[in-house]
């Protein structure tokens, strides 16, 4: 332990320039790692959710509220020690009305636990005690409580609305990072707009490109046009009619 | 003409993919062009007649024995093909002119009825066995499959490849020579997509918020579609679009697989696993996207992309394949890399001007209009017919 110092405010810095060299030998090395004690001397437990479906749970016994129980209740022989964990999902809990509980039988020697649950997005709450074969039990001490996070991504798929009004100035509704002004004062940077290349085609030249797609295909095309033509042009040349004409024949 | 046209599905027997809509259509095409049609399919249900006459068309429904092996079921199959297209000439008294079958299953029957009585015989090639199974040469009975293809093609007059790319690989796998095999893209009917409807009415239905951006991913959820490209490629969107969703339309054997990893990403929230769809519910979904992703790894041809055109969408598609031909880049869709980072690329740029995409999504529809109807594809195997 350190030495206390009862000196005033005032003439502290003296006394720690008159006292250096025997301050330096009197302090306590520093250590990085040291084993933590083994007992506090209370009786307690706690909760940590590990991750969806994992419970860790330490705790500690004193010797001093075993033997209080037994002043209370008699012997404890044959009795367990158990962990009765209260599922309080959504509820505000008295010590009655928990939605499940169930008990684990622990070894308190063991001192901590993972106690594995069956579903996610839940509270608990753990008393630590003894129980005894006919189903009493008494407490011991009681722990804090935990949510285990969920499994999934959010149940909430709903959109969610917000109102923009114009010329009001509104807080954005999700705000990922404050971006800082530049103390710097510089040009507005322009981001460069993406150009996609417009192509100023009409239906005629897509009608045209996919009437040259196969060989088959463009021969047969420039009859079909020939064929229309008839109606487009007022005097339609003497080859096109006749090739209009012969496939009509052809086919049927 | 009198055509007979041998398809193991239709419209109006048993329908699984999309050979029966093109069997059918094609043959209500053919038959608008004045020829006699007969299309010779399996037997739906016992409930459905033998013979039938549907919109003009002669509709023959073949029963045939089962058989616990896959391969020599289709190997019955194609031999009641036979026999009744020999009785329906008989009973006629009149030969067909050509006897055009589609794909493997059905390209037996072609074979032995040249075999047996000198028809001309045009096989329809939709995919192959090599693509189907997301570019692999597994043994077994792929490889009994790939011996039908090979045979098939050889015997037939004329080999019909739905795109340039199917026609590559044809020639390679199966030796074909150039002037045997002919390019007819596929058709749709864009009149079934005309109409507006109220997105946002469509989107709640699948708990979508009437003004998130929506990509559509419609089909098989198989490797060789790419569904779990599109997958890794949905973290890369929800960064600067947090409020996009990704319908995936279909089933498949990988779905269960790409359910559980999107909940592993923590991005199961963006994503709706529908299951098949058809009919009307398809098309609104259609009409409610915004755009629709095609991240194929072999593609033969994708109508899913004709499909998005129709109802005025763009497209963002993989490279490889069909799509690689019939898209203008940055007219009427996106081509993209088979990667996940490429495909949130076209996905992200899509989405920062809809505007833009709207146009495209014009130019789609009037490509569908020009090159893709059924009356052109009609024309097309006309030609190959008379080149015979």
């Amino acid at each position: 332990m350190r030495k206390k110092t009862t000196l005033n405010k005032k003439s502290k810095f003296k006394e720690i320039n008159l006292t250096k060299t025997t301050h330096v030998e009197n302090k306590k090395e520093f250590q990085d790692y040291y084993d933590l004690p083994s007992s506090y001397n209370t009786t307690s437990i706690t909760l940590i959710a590990r991750d969806p479906y994992w419970i860790f749970a330490y705790w500690e016994i004193t010797q001093s509220s075993i033997e209080e129980l037994r002043k209370r209740i008699g012997s404890l022989e044959k009795a367990n020690y158990v962990i009765r964990m209260y599922d309080v999902t959504c509820i505000n809990f008295d010590g009655t009305n928990a939605n499940r509980v169930f008990d684990i039988e622990i070894d308190p020697n063991a001192k901590n636990w993972y106690i594995n649950l069956w579903n996610d997005n839940s509270t608990f709450c753990a008393d630590l005690g003894i129980r005894f074969p006919d189903g009493r039990f008494y407490q011991l001490a009681r722990s804090n409580f935990v949510t285990t996070p969920r499994f999934r991504p959010s149940d909430r798929s709903e959109e969610i609305w917000m109102e923009v009004k114009q010329g009001i100035p509104q807080k954005p509704y999700v705000m990922a990072r404050v971006e800082e002004k530049p103390k710097v004062p510089t040009k507005e940077i322009k981001e460069p707009q993406r150009k996609y290349r417009r192509f100023n085609l009409t239906e005629e030249d897509i009608k045209k490109y996919y009437s040259n797609l196969s060989p088959l295909l463009k021969e047969i095309i420039a009859k079909r046009l020939a064929r229309t033509w008839k109606f487009r042009k007022p005097k339609p040349t003497y080859k096109r009619l006749l090739k209009g004409i012969h496939y009509i024949e052809k086919v049927q | 003409m009198r055509i007979a046209l041998l398809g193991w599905e239709s419209l109006h027997s048993i329908c699984v993919g999309g050979v029966g809509v093109h069997i059918s259509e094609l043959a209500c095409a053919l038959e608008r062009k004045g020829h006699e049609v007969h299309v010779f399919t399996r037997l739906g249900s016992p409930k459905q007649p033998w013979y039938e006459k549907i919109f003009g068309v002669h509709y023959h429904r073949v029963p045939f024995n089962s058989h616990p092996d896959f391969v020599e079921e289709i190997n019955n199959m194609c031999r009641a093909f036979v026999n009744t297209v020999f009785s329906v000439e008989d009973y006629m008294g009149a030969a067909f002119d050509v006897v055009h079958a589609h794909d493997w299953l059905t390209s037996n029957a072609g074979v032995w009825i040249k075999e047996g009585r000198h028809r001309h015989f045009v096989l329809t090639m939709h995919s192959t066995e090599y693509g189907r199974c997301g570019n692999n040469f597994f043994g077994g009975r792929s490889e009994r499959i790939r011996e039908h293809e090979r045979h098939g093609t050889y015997c037939a007059d004329r080999v019909i490849s739905v795109s340039d790319s199917l026609k590559k690989e044809l020639m390679w796998m199966y030796n074909l020579p150039d002037w045997k095999v002919e390019v007819v893209y596929n058709g749709v009917n864009p009149h079934y997509y005309d109409g507006w409807i109220d997105p946002a009415g469509v989107k709640s239905q699948y708990g979508i918020g009437p003004l998130d951006p929506v990509v559509l991913f419609s089909g098989r959820i198989v490797y060789q579609k790419g569904p779990d490209l599109l997958l890794d490629a949905i973290p890369y969107i929800l960064k600067y679009y947090n409020n996009a969703k990704f319908v995936f339309v279909g089933d498949g054997e990988m779905r269960w697989g790409l359910e559980e990893k999107a909940r592993h990403m923590g991005i199961s929230y963006a994503t709706r696993f529908l299951g098949y769809l058809n009919g009307y519910r398809l098309v609104d979904l259609y009409k409610a996207s915004d755009c629709v992703c095609v991240p194929s790894r072999n593609e033969p041809f994708g109508i899913v992309i004709l499909e998005a055109w129709s109802a005025g969408k763009p497209v963002i598609a993989s490279s490889n394949g069909g799509p690689a031909e019939i898209i203008w880049h940055e007219v009427n869709g996106f081509k993209v890399y088979p990667y996940p980072e490429s495909i949130a690329w076209g996905i992200g740029t899509l989405f920062s001007d809809f505007e833009y995409a709207r146009w495209m999504g014009r130019n789609g529809r009037v490509a569908v209009e020009t090159a893709f109807s059924w009356d052109v594809v009609a024309d097309q195997v006309l030609e190959v017919y008379n080149s015979i």
